[in-house]
């Protein structure tokens, strides 16, 4: 796909800071030392440092304040006047700087005052250029092996970063780094710095259409963790972009950068298409053109689990055999908690992990645990551990010590001998030496002579992990080096995070049941209450399949009798600690639907629609002419059954963020929590010659908390089964999803 | 007087004795007449992982004979390896009218740590079906249940879904649900919310094609309508 590009370039020297922000001032103030600055354009993006300077347009030094030349940041800003034939608008930013030694102060400013006059009216110049035409750039670095690169954005455009360590390196071969688009304004990349001791990075900005796969490149043999780098530029604002492997949704990312990790080694080996598709904010699609990959993996895990409540299945078929493996399970902090080892002689490693750690101590739920199988070819004997003897006379270790973690795994203390300091520091000096004059003045002031030790040594901490690859290293003599999921050679890997799940949660129940007065109470009261006794039973039962807190709210079934009663419901169903998000309730209903638990002969009291909206803040506004329908809920439910007259007819579904008009694919579209609501269409009878509602209520809660994975449908369609005639005077209304399950 | 009220209640035990016990009998023959062999069955017509159906496997049965003078009962089995089953009887035929195993497909994830959004993500790497395999595979499972696909409306499918996250965006999960609605339904009933028409909803999973859940709904035992001969 041919590009045209808006291109942001930057550079800076190693160990260094450098910043180009939104406004000179900006600038100057981030740093908390005196600068100096010089400024310059140019046309020609990557070779702003070989023009000239007086090809320059300016070079400037900073206002007084910023002057003390302790640091010494130059600014090369180019930008063209006009936009060239095509549309192509090119733009280059290049940013270095260095920590300019005490001494040399004066010298430093006396080099730069020639340029103090154009160099003001360039900053001016340079901060209404920022001002007006982002992005704006950033860079600093956060740790000695990487930096980030920030910028403000354009909303919904795509941004490429790309580096190289030599700046004659032509573009087309700059190593891309990331891709990435992003809602938010300002966009942060973090990129690791190359051995090198200057790395220049490119911020590219596609301004032609198409959604595009970067990296890697059709028909390219890869293995184990990938990253698939993508572009999109599409028009409108990109809502998300989704990646396929063999026509099958793997991936969506809708923030951040557009690179997806991918595991090669849980697929198969051989041949995979792959492409992304992004989608629009006017729901449009836009999808790349597939590009083909060999997937090559000695070691696959196919199917591994991401998800676990008391066990994990390791499944992995190995290329290598008869092989050693091994087992390491790690949590969160990267601390290994676990290990197992095996062998096998036909690459099939069958086993699985317990949840438990080395000493037998049930691991936390609720957290993430890393497990990674090593296999080697074998030939290096039994014993994970390794003596200090045995590994200092093969990988010259001068001494070993172990120690046990709090999970029982051993962890270890390798001496070894380290480089002589002299030797490094004449490298960096040959590398100063060849500098020109100009990238001297730039470079970082070199460190002082260390001292010659040919006997260095150096402590080395090595997991269990790093302990069998180097045992197995050292044993295979002249093998191929570990390399997780590395094609070939005679060791692989292949990992995969899981989640233990805890009980799944959700919130309590409100059971709620209208005492009924008169003769009808005594009748009732008792059988009604017996209902309640048995939901109540099956709602505990439910919990102790599927767990979390799904108990019924304060154990008790609230009684709905006096109007201090309704006070008490409404503060149940508002309630968030705990949480309440089912609601249960047997009795009155109005004759339009719109109130519960009414006294009989006082309609006008109990539970109204118009206080529950407000109460939870849920409300539904529908379509009216070019307003689009509108659904506000602060607390929706997850399910209401109002098991009376009516229920199912008024705007109780709203009340409760279920509304009506809103199908069930709306919150599958929409990947919203589920949710449905249940109510009779019509009038329900109750007699003594007819106790089919209430029979008919029973079977449904037995059939939908009795298996907390059956749909709500199912147990509407199983207590129909089982009692017929219930529905003779009414219909049940189901609103929303019709698979919602208990245990969701 | 005496003599007859000791008839009496001998009378009333033998009747309550042989009673239960044609009542265990009935259950019984049921049990293993009909629900061994229609879940047998069920199992290996829908290539679901082969189970012992011996009592060490069966967590839960229940059997309900009807009580309103209708010949036939319902009954559930659920299996301790998470498969449960449903049946409806009409007396003389019956058949599986639900099914699911303990595939969870769907998360509410709001509030969830990083950690688990991960984990739940991380599920549709191992997708294989994209939405046109996954209804040809759910279409698979709807004909080998006897329905006809001229008797409904076309399926509706939709992939599963977490919600929450961080942006409260959600996101799909490895499993597809297809609707049918039998061809007389009404889309105005529908709209209206009615849950007591005539339906079949699937679930399979796009891990490994399996089905993961089958619900049949207001229509006879055997066949899509009345009128139909058989399936």
């Amino acid at each position: 796909m041919a590009r045209t590009v808006k291109t942001v370039r930057f550079f800076y020297f190693k160990s260094q800071l450098a910043f180009l922000s939104q406004s000179a001032k900006t600038f100057v103030s981030s740093f908390n030392k005196p600068i100096c600055v010089a400024l310059a354009a140019t046309q020609t993006p990557g070779k702003a440092d070989q023009l000239p300077l007086s090809r320059r347009n300016s070079i400037q030094r900073m206002p007084r304040h910023a002057q003390v030349g302790a640091h010494l940041v130059r600014f090369v800003v180019g930008r063209l006047g006009r936009l060239p034939p095509g549309g192509a608008r090119v733009c280059a930013f290049q940013v270095f700087w260095r920590k300019q030694p005490a001494k040399k102060k004066t010298k430093i400013m006396k080099t730069i005052p020639k340029t103090i006059m154009a160099g003001a009216l360039v900053l001016a110049l340079t901060t209404n250029i920022f001002a007006q035409s982002p992005p704006y750039l950033a860079i600093s670095q956060d740790s000695t092996t990487t930096v980030q690169i920030n910028w403000t954005n354009q909303v919904g455009t795509t941004y490429r970063v790309l580096s190289t360590s030599d700046l004659t390196t032509p573009l087309s071969l700059w190593t891309p780094l990331e891709d990435a688009f992003s809602e938010d304004v300002t966009v942060s990349v973090g990129a690791s710095i190359a051995v090198t001791p200057i790395d220049f990075f490119n911020v590219e900005i596609p301004t032609n259409s198409g959604v595009q796969i970067f990296s890697p490149t059709n028909e390219e043999t890869v293995s184990g963790v990938i990253t698939v780098g993508v572009g999109a530029q599409i028009g409108t604002q990109i809502q998300g972009v989704n990646l396929y492997l063999d026509d099958a949704l793997i991936g969506f990312i809708d923030s951040g950068g557009i690179a997806f990790s991918l595991d090669t080694t849980h697929f198969t080996n051989g041949l995979h298409t792959l492409y992304v598709s992004a989608n629009d904010s006017g729901n449009g699609t836009t999808t790349s053109d597939p590009i083909t990959l060999d997937f090559e993996n000695p070691v696959r895990w196919l199917d591994a689990d991401s998800l676990f409540q008391s066990f994990v299945p390791i499944d992995v078929e190995s290329d290598i055999f008869p092989a050693d493996w091994a087992v390491f399970v790690a949590d969160t902090n990267g601390t290994i908690v676990r290990t197992f080892s095996g062998s096998t002689s036909d690459g099939n490693i069958n086993t699985n992990w317990d949840g438990n750690d080395n000493d037998g101590a049930t691991l936390p739920d609720e957290s993430a645990y890393t497990i990674t199988v090593v296999v080697t070819s074998s030939g290096s004997g039994d014993s994970m551990m390794m003596t200090a003897s045995s590994l200092a006379s093969t990988s010259g270790a001068t001494s070993v010590s172990s120690t046990t973690n709090p999970h029982g795994v051993p962890e270890y203390t390798v001496q070894k001998p380290a480089p002589n300091p002299l030797t490094a520091y004449l490298e960096i000096l040959a590398i100063y030496n060849q500098l020109t004059p100009q990238e001297k003045l730039i470079y970082p002031p070199l460190p002082p002579v260390p001292a010659n030790n040919p006997y260095a040594t150096t402590l080395v901490k090595m997991s269990a992990q790093d302990m069998f690859l180097a045992q197995h290293q050292t044993a295979n003599t002249g093998t191929t080096p570990m390399d997780a999921g590395s094609g070939g050679g005679s060791s692989g890997s292949t990992s995969t995070t899981v989640w233990r799940e805890a009980a799944w949660n959700s919130g309590e129940i409100v059971l709620t049941r209208q005492n009924l007065n008169g003769t009808a109470g005594l009748v009732y009261n008792g059988v009604v209450a017996n209902l309640f006794d048995n939901i109540r039973t099956l709602v505990t039962s439910a919990q102790g399949d599927i767990g979390g807190d799904r108990e019924t709210y304060e154990g008790s079934v609230l009684l709905m009798q006096h109007n201090g009663d309704f006070g008490q419901v409404k503060d149940a169903l508002a309630s968030s600690s705990p949480n309440t998000r089912e609601f249960y309730f047997w009795g009155h209903g109005a004759i339009d639907g719109n109130a519960i638990g009414y006294r009989e002969g006082t309609p006008n009291d109990g539970i109204k629609v118009s206080d529950l909206k407000p109460l939870l803040g849920n409300y539904y506004l529908p379509q009216v002419g070019n307003s689009s329908q509108k659904i506000i809920t602060h607390k929706p439910f997850d399910f209401v059954f109002l098991d009376g007259c009516m229920t199912g007819v008024g705007s109780f579904p709203e009340a409760f963020g279920i509304p009506k008009a809103v199908a069930s694919s709306t919150y599958d579209d929409n990947h919203k929590h589920k949710r449905a609501f249940m109510g009779w269409n019509g009038t329900i009878s109750l007699s003594i010659l007819d106790t089919e509602s209430l029979n008919w209520s029973l079977a449904f809660w037995n059939t939908w908390l009795g298996n907390p994975n059956s749909g709500v449908e199912a147990a509407v369609i199983q207590a129909f089964n089982q009692h017929p005639s219930a529905g003779d005077g009414a219909t049940i209304a189901l609103y929303g999803s019709k698979l919602l399950k208990w245990n969701d | 007087m005496k003599a007859n009220v000791t008839l009496f209640c001998s009378i009333a035990l033998l009747i309550f004795f042989v009673g239960r016990a044609v009542g265990k009998e009935k259950t019984e023959i049921f049990f293993q007449e009909k629900m061994i062999p229609l879940a047998q069955e069920f199992v290996k017509r829908n290539g679901l992982q082969p189970i012992d159906f011996g009592t060490n496997n069966i967590k839960k049965c229940q059997i309900q004979f009807f009580t309103d003078g209708r010949p036939g009962c319902t009954a559930t089995l659920a299996l301790k390896n998470g498969y449960w089953f449903y049946f409806n009887s009409d007396g003389q035929n019956a058949e599986v009218w639900d099914f699911n195993d303990y595939t969870k497909t769907y998360y509410a994830l709001e509030g969830a740590p990083k950690e688990k959004i991960d984990a739940v993500k991380a599920l549709n790497l191992r997708n294989k079906l994209s939405k046109t395999s996954a209804l040809e595979v759910a279409e698979k499972f709807f004909k080998l249940q006897g329905h006809k696909e001229k008797n409904f409306h076309p399926a509706e499918l939709h992939q599963s879904y977490w919600s929450g996250g961080g942006d409260n965006r959600g996101g799909e999960l490895p499993y597809y649900e297809i609707t049918w609605y039998r061809k007389d339904v009404k889309k105005t009933d529908r709209d209206a919310g009615i849950a007591t028409l005539p339906i079949v909803i699937i679930e399979v999973s796009g891990i490994d094609s399996h089905l993961i859940s089958y619900t049949k709904g207001f229509m006879p035992i055997g066949k899509d309508f009345e009128t139909d001969k058989s399936k």
